[in-house]
């Protein structure tokens, strides 16, 4: 039993982190405001790809790399910490649900990164199966090929020109956002008892709003060190040192339960669904809170877009809404069986 | 990163249930007294002959030998067996068995060590001074060297079972030159000594554990310092860090068990509509899903530090973080304890028999072992690396 990363795990860590600060520096989003989505190149694309990002988690007999929901889990942090596009995690959910339905179509274009996925969440009630019906929110689907969806009864792969759907402005501006009413054949169909795909997306939102929760912290942490007022450093202060505090003690409890929630979920433990929930709801409540006081800590610079810290809160409820919101998560966690 | 659960792991959670099942005692604890000390040792000593008192603890000194990771499966079967409050024999096991097995001398583990795990003597805490709380280090109780003894005076305060203990890890001034964290002393002191008063304190939960202990000219011999004179402010931090660390442990895994008995609680008890139960209130509903999924975190925050004590043998920063949350946690359960007893909760209850008096007792959760405003401050210095106050 080992809830710290090992060698190998913190070389994934290390690598993915360098390339994201290289390619994809948080700064590229500051300043603008209604700039519109934010559509990644093909090259950088293709470059995550060669890496085995889609495939990370995916069996090697099935063209991944081999490893498992922990490495993805890994991967979903240091991406959400970049506030790279979302698309990015739905990509390698789309590949995991295509290596497993049936035909494998259309998985080996996903891992080499020449399709890509956005997200669909249902709005209310949705039907996943031959074919998916109901109302959906696209997120992030802009200049993508294939929507993912997933509810509790399995997961699919759906065309996005068969959605349609009326574009709206995006609370995130770089994210795109869409609404339709979809009646679509499914391109790819992994029921829930073959895998709980939901599940894995629900993980992998919760380490990517782990990112966003740690990079509030430290970005709030830099701030506090750097600016004076009143002849000290801020973070002097326990007004914005304790607020600080408490943005580095809600990382840990969404990393920790996140970690613990992955390799639950690679165990195949009976309690995977209790932990994997409970993941998502701590781990959407640390990002959107700490990255509230964040903005508090950088004043009223921090309500400006010459400053990254907005940032952060609006890709916060941008994955909180993603693969079943905070609220749906603790309805989950309470009709679970005891975890003792 | 695993999980993977030894074969042997497996047998020895096995082997702690069953044997817990057997011996638990089902009588409630005495909360106060003469009986509670009798009860807390008699307990420690049962466990003590069963082979389960000290698991982590080196095996020359009566202790098992075994690892971290079964001490915390030893203490989360405890916590479902139902197992009594550890009370009087906490500072003993939690902190000064610890702090003795990192910096005592082989003269004191080997005298005190196997007595703490036997269930022998019961030990308390001498730190705190009226005015030296929070800023730990002002302290002031003096002891001045008189040959192969310090001779001790001052006031010490928020001793718990001073009244009841035999030993104590008191902090006492050896030099007042230089920086306040230097010149501090950590040193055992007997109980039974002559010049010691002790006079309990009253708490808003009826409690009368709280002492204050006045020392005049209290002769310890110099053969008690742990460390070296003038230099117990390390002993103390790595007491506080052993406390912060894995200290809790058994009350983290309390609260586990607390949280669904809450639960059931609220499945039981008619709700604020009067017709309905508590739990299908949807605010209601929603924050005990919220404790339930806090608690699971602080289990796998326990685990990541049980995976960091293999690597690091001295504890980091790193245990306030999961203090601030265990003791924000436990208050938060029993304030929703309260709205879910409705009309019952006036009702003063005992400590192990309801909830209400557990409510009083949890206002101390962020005050015991460090404030947690104190704890913040650490992890804002220490692990986020913010500026200290230049006044401190």
């Amino acid at each position: 039993m080992d809830l710290l990363p090992d060698e190998a795990q913190q070389e994934v860590i290390a690598s993915t982190a360098a390339l994201l600060a290289k390619e994809l520096p948080v700064s590229r989003l500051r300043g603008s405001f209604g700039a519109g989505p934010e559509r990644l190149a093909d090259s950088l694309w293709r470059t995550f790809a060669e890496l085995g990002w889609f495939g990370l988690g995916l069996a090697d007999d099935l063209g991944g790399v081999g490893f498992s929901a922990v490495e993805e889990v890994l991967l979903a942090r240091e991406l959400g910490r970049a506030l790279a596009p979302p698309s990015v995690i739905a990509t390698l959910l789309a590949a995991r649900c295509a290596a497993l339905a049936p035909d494998g179509q259309r998985r080996d274009a996903l891992l080499r990164g020449t399709l890509r996925a956005g997200w669909v969440e249902p709005v209310g009630d949705a039907e996943i199966g031959s074919r998916v019906r109901g109302r959906f929110q696209l997120i992030d689907a802009g200049g993508t090929q294939l929507l993912l969806v997933a509810n509790a009864s399995g997961a699919a792969l759906i065309d996005v020109v068969a959605t349609g759907g009326e574009a709206s402005a995006c609370l995130d501006d770089a994210v795109s956002l869409a609404a339709a009413s979809i009646d679509a054949p499914a391109l790819a169909l992994v029921p829930a008892a073959r895998e709980p795909l939901a599940l894995r997306a629900a993980l992998l939102t919760a380490a990517a709003l782990t990112g966003i929760a740690e990079a509030a912290r430290d970005q709030a942490a830099r701030y506090a060190n750097e600016r004076v007022q009143f002849g000290k450093p801020i973070g002097v202060f326990q007004a914005i040192k304790h607020r600080c505090a408490d943005m580095a003690v809600r990382a840990e409890v969404a990393w920790q339960q996140t970690a613990y929630a992955a390799l639950a979920l690679r165990e195949s433990l009976t309690d995977a669904a209790f932990q994997v929930a409970s993941a998502k709801a701590l781990a959407a409540q640390a990002a959107l809170e700490s990255s509230a006081s964040n903005v508090q800590v950088h004043g009223g610079y921090g309500f400006t877009v010459e400053y990254d810290a907005q940032l952060l809160v609006k890709r916060a409820h941008v994955y909180e809404r993603l693969a079943g919101s905070r609220t749906q998560q603790l309805a989950a966690v309470l009709v679970a069986p005891a975890p003792l | 990163m695993d999980l993977e659960i030894t074969a042997e792991d497996r047998a020895f959670r096995d082997e702690v249930r069953s044997w817990l099942h057997e011996n638990v005692p089902r009588e409630l604890r005495p909360e106060i007294g003469p009986e509670a000390r009798a009860f807390d040792l008699a307990w420690q000593r049962k466990q003590f002959e069963g082979g389960w008192a000290g698991v982590a603890w080196p095996k020359e000194y009566g202790g098992r030998g075994l690892s971290l990771l079964q001490q915390m499966i030893w203490f989360e079967e405890y916590a479902r067996a139902g197992g009594p409050y550890i009370g009087t024999c906490f500072v003993g096991i939690n902190h000064a068995g610890p702090t003795l097995i990192a910096r005592g001398s082989d003269a004191q583990k080997s005298f005190h060590l196997p007595k703490i795990l036997r269930g022998d003597v019961v030990w308390c805490q001498g730190f705190s001074e009226p005015s030296a709380g929070s800023d730990l280090a002002s302290l002031k109780t003096r002891a001045v060297l008189d040959g192969d003894a310090l001779v001790v005076t001052g006031q010490k305060i928020w001793t718990s079972f001073a009244q009841l203990a035999d030993y104590q890890e008191l902090l006492v001034r050896t030099s007042t030159e230089g920086r306040k964290h230097h010149g501090i002393t950590w040193v055992i002191c007997d109980m039974k000594s002559p010049g010691i008063e002790v006079r309990p304190i009253v708490t808003m939960s009826g409690g009368a554990e709280f002492c204050e202990v006045f020392y005049e000219n209290v002769r310890i011999p110099v053969a008690n310092v742990v460390g070296k004179l003038d230099d117990g402010w390390g002993v103390a931090m790595s007491t506080l860090g052993i406390e912060r660390g894995t200290g809790f442990i058994p009350e983290q895994m309390a609260l586990a068990a607390e949280v669904e008995e809450l639960i059931a609680e609220a499945r039981v008890r008619v709700g604020p509509d009067g017709r309905r139960p508590a739990i299908a209130d949807d605010e209601i509903a929603r924050r005990l899903a919220q404790l339930r999924a806090e608690v699971a975190a602080l289990r796998a925050m326990t685990l990541a530090t049980v995976s960091r004590a293999r690597r690091q043998p001295v504890p980091g920063p790193e245990g306030s973080l999961t203090k601030i949350f265990f003791s924000d946690i436990r208050q938060r359960m029993y304030k929703l304890a309260m709205e879910i007893l409705g009309a019952d909760a006036l009702v003063l209850t005992g400590m192990a028999d309801g909830w209400t008096r557990s409510y009083l007792r949890s206002y101390a959760a962020t005050l015991g072992g460090g404030t947690s405003e104190i704890q913040r401050n650490i992890v804002a210095e220490r692990i986020l690396g913010l500026p200290k106050d230049s006044a401190q």
